[in-house]
């Protein structure tokens, strides 16, 4: 038998779920949430490989919140030209600064249940990770929703991988986490290893930057900010999502970095920060 | 980096699962400075002067208000060119099933024994489920050994009473074992579990897994070119230019390549399909099987069970034998684990509501049994008699009878008072009502002192073949000084039975002195098992 180290492993479990899924379920019922980030890019991959030499047959979708970062839409542009993508923006249009918590719970929250149930879509795959957060270390990785997206904790499906139930019923919808045994550091060896291009602002370099009350640095594009060599650990909306002090321009080095840090990625969030169980409660209202 | 290996960490409630395994990432440097923070505010929260290592594991807010562990938390750590994958099991009777579902996924485990508390019903339940899921190595771990100090060290006469206690239950299964003491609190002898764990990763590792089960998930066509996607449910990625065999049709096929992304092709033109098998090694293929199932819900009618890449209706189940309406390509999970198992879903609902192994090669013969059984206790009185047949009639489906001496005392026996005589009277008759229940088809339990061997030779006869002598050993020192019931103390002198006979006829002998109810329970259970006494 040849031996696999764990991110060959990791990928073809997670390649194994997407067919498993794929293959049990109507295509049109299916689609990817794509968020630009780094997982993002790894889900692509791992899609792309499920069905190579066929083309990638579900959608992708991407719930904008009209405050990304430019290098994100830049990005996104070019990845449209090979997937299906929709992009799915809410009409509130609400603003981040102004809007304070509400933004998050219409633009991000809201907009993904009313794509999806827009769209009908039955089954939602997402890049979410185990190793993220505490309330995901408890997650399955196909987890049932009920008809309103509401996750929950205490009525999860029993599951024993690698035999997974993929059946969805009127009242239920999927979604389905391929990434959930892999870290952030499996992440970037698989980047890595694959050779996968993700957004440049991943890697460290001067960029003008602003700090917040919580003493998080936050990228600005207005030109009286600091100009510090930064870079980010994870890709949200411009104003939420922190950046870090960082000289890692490569792969190697972002690997290096990772292996030394003494923080998870998600002290760069604003999001998940406000409160304890901020993103169990997130999840229990319909968000991933 | 070139492992993985899986492991959980089960026992009873509260025993100090999660705070072991919140310990274990700490030393090992897998616990992040924010990570630490939120879980010291949380346990601050609770009342806790510092942090509690548990909350590192409980992430939902139920469970981090309640102070109990809900459904399995997955983490995972890299500690020497291995990947560890830690499932930490709630220990809850009500989240059983989750632990469950832990058991099935993983090879290890650590077993978390509370000293202060000792063996628990949820412990043995635990450990029966890591046997039905073939875990084959247990790391032990007596917990919280900082409670019980003598003279400012360990209570070691405490500890190895107690560890006395696990081998004894241990011998009831069969894993590879060690038993460690340790305390999460004081950070004690925690290298020593890692080390375990470590080394049970190199068995796993050092154990050939060559045989390939390869369960066909759909044929995909391109260009002409016909390709299979495959769930590797054992052995990997197979080897290509070999010979295997095509299950159902049980006809050899060649693997001429795998790519990198797992797209298999075969030499020969033949049909496959989703559902099909390709494998090196022997399956079985049948639509009505052995098995043993864990319900995580009430089963209704309408079953689905799903195994490899097929799903398939449940036409009829019973206790041991399952009816499927197409046959599936499994093998006895005792050959093969991942092979060996499937799940069983509610057809209206869609949920799983339970997971059932494949038990094929226990050949039972389902004897015809016209006459019911008589398991007759016999024992000193306290020794423990009605405990244990209560708990076997709680192990039918069908309620065996129970003849208890004291109750027959007080009515078909009033008359009778406590001579030599009456006493052999008393016993004669409760034998005669047994026989005429056995006799028309029920299984009896009878409970009664019995003290006399020759008598219990008679009654043998009596009864013929279907008569179980279980003798109760208990000391009548032990009897009195447990008198829990306060039945040597109320009773007069002249009742109380120095002379109990041991005799021949005795068909299992339960030792009541040292071993915990629990443990008595279960032995009980297994070796009327062995006997094949009971089903
Ligand atoms: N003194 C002492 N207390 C301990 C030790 N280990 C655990 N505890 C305490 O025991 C209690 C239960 O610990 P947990 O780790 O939550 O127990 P658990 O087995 O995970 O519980 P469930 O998952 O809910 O079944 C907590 O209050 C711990 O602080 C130990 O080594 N020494
Ligand atoms: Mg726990």
């Amino acid at each position: 038998m040849t031996k696999h180290n764990p991110i060959k492993q990791l990928e073809l479990q997670a390649i194994d779920i997407i067919r498993e899924v794929c293959c049990t379920n109507k295509l049109e019922d299916i689609v990817v949430f794509y968020s630009i980030g780094k997982d993002s890019s790894v889900m692509l991959r791992l899609f792309e490989k499920a069905f190579f030499p066929q083309k990638i047959p579900v959608k992708f979708m991407h719930i904008d919140t009209g405050w990304k970062f430019k290098e994100m839409y830049e990005f996104r542009e070019k990845i449209a030209q090979k997937i299906d993508l929709i992009v799915y923006k809410h009409p509130a249009n609400l603003n981040p600064f102004t809007d304070g918590r509400r933004y998050t719970d219409v633009m991000k929250t809201e907009a993904l249940k009313n794509a999806l149930d827009l769209y009908k879509f039955k089954i939602a795959f997402g890049g979410s990770r185990r190793d993220e957060e505490k309330s995901r270390a408890k997650e399955r990785i196909i987890s049932i929703r009920d008809k309103k997206h509401r996750w929950n904790p205490r009525a999860q499906n029993p599951e024993i991988p690698p035999l997974y139930n993929t059946f969805c019923t009127a009242s239920t919808s999927l979604r389905v986490f391929p990434l959930s045994n892999w870290t952030e550091l499996d992440i970037w060896e698989y980047i890595k290893m694959e050779n996968i291009e993700v957004v440049p602002l991943y890697f460290a370099k001067e960029r003008r930057v602003q700090k917040l009350e919580s003493g998080m640095y936050i990228a600005t594009e207005n030109e009286t900010g600091e100009l510090k060599k930064v870079r980010f650990r994870t890709l949200g909306c411009y104003p939420l999502t922190g950046a870090i002090f960082s000289d890692a321009e490569n792969l190697d080095d972002i690997i290096a970095e990772l292996e030394s840090s003494q923080y998870t990625e998600r002290i760069t969030r604003v999001i998940d920060y406000d409160t304890d169980g901020s993103m169990e409660i997130k999840k229990k209202e319909g968000y991933f | 980096m070139n492992n993985l290996f899986k492991f959980i960490c089960c026992g009873s409630v509260d025993d100090g699962k999660s705070t072991l395994i919140g310990r274990l990432l700490l030393n090992t440097g897998n616990v992040k400075t924010d990570q630490l923070e939120d879980a010291k505010k949380a346990s601050i929260k609770n009342g806790a002067k510092d942090i509690e290592l548990g909350m590192l594991l409980d992430g939902l807010l139920d469970e981090r208000a309640q102070q109990i562990t809900i459904d399995v938390a997955h983490r995972f750590f890299n500690y020497k060119n291995t990947r560890y994958h830690i499932l930490d099991c709630p220990g809850h009777e009500q989240y059983t099933k989750n632990m469950a579902i832990a058991a099935a996924e993983a090879n290890s485990a650590v077993l978390v024994i509370d000293l202060m508390k000792g063996i628990q019903k949820q412990t043995i339940k635990h450990l029966e489920i890591c046997g039905l899921f073939q875990i084959e190595n247990l790391c032990v771990c007596i917990t919280k050994c900082d409670l019980a100090k003598k003279d400012g060290y360990w209570d070691f006469g405490r500890i190895n009473k107690l560890s006395g206690e696990i081998k004894s239950l241990l011998k009831n299964f069969n894993f590879n074992y060690e038993i460690i003491p340790v305390s999460a609190v004081e950070n004690i002898n925690i290298d020593k579990v890692l080390g375990k764990i470590t080394e049970f990763k190199d068995l796993y590792i050092s154990k050939k897994q060559d045989n390939n089960i390869i369960h066909i998930q759909d044929c995909r066509f391109h260009l002409g070119q016909r390709y299979y996607w495959g769930h590797y449910t054992s052995g990997g990625v197979p080897q290509t230019n070999r010979k295997y065999t095509l299950y159902p049709e049980n006809i050899p096929v060649t693997i001429v390549s795998v790519t990198d992304n797992g797209l298999i092709t075969i030499k020969e033109n033949v049909d496959i399909s989703r559902g099909h098998c390709i494998a090196n090694t022997e399956v079985l293929v049948n639509d009505t099987i052995k098995h043993y199932s864990v319900w995580f819900e009430e089963p209704k009618d309408d079953l689905l069970l799903k195994h490899g890449t097929k799903t398939v209706k449940v036409l009829s189940l019973s206790n041991n034998t399952i009816t499927l309406a197409e046959p599936i390509i499994f093998n006895n999970i005792t050959d093969v684990k991942n092979n060996g198992f499937a799940i069983i879903i509610d057809n209206k609902t869609k949920k799983t509501i339970g997971a059932t192994v494949f038990l094929t090669n226990e050949n039972k013969t389902i004897e015809t049994k016209k006459n019911g059984y008589i398991y007759w206790f016999t024992g000193l009185s306290g020794s423990g008699k009605t405990t244990l047949a209560k708990h076997l009639i709680d192990y039918f489906t069908i309620k065996p009878v129970l003849l208890d001496a004291d109750d027959i005392r007080m009515g078909v026996n009033a008359d009778l008072g406590y001579t030599d005589e009456d006493r052999i009277k008393n016993v004669n008759r409760i034998a005669q009502i047994a026989k005429l229940i056995s006799s028309q088809g029920f299984n009896v339990i009878v409970t009664c002192i019995s003290k006399n061997a020759q008598q219990r030779a008679q009654i043998k006869k009596l009864l013929g073949e279907k008569y179980v002598e279980i003798f109760v050993n208990r000391s009548l020192e032990n009897c009195q000084k447990y008198d829990k019931k306060g039945l040597y103390k109320s009773i007069g002198l002249d009742k109380i039975i120095h002379n109990y006979e041991q005799g021949s006829t005795v068909t299992l002998e339960i030792d009541t002195n040292e071993d915990s109810e629990e443990i008595s329970k279960l032995k009980l259970i297994n070796q009327l098992k062995e006997l094949k006494r009971i089903e």
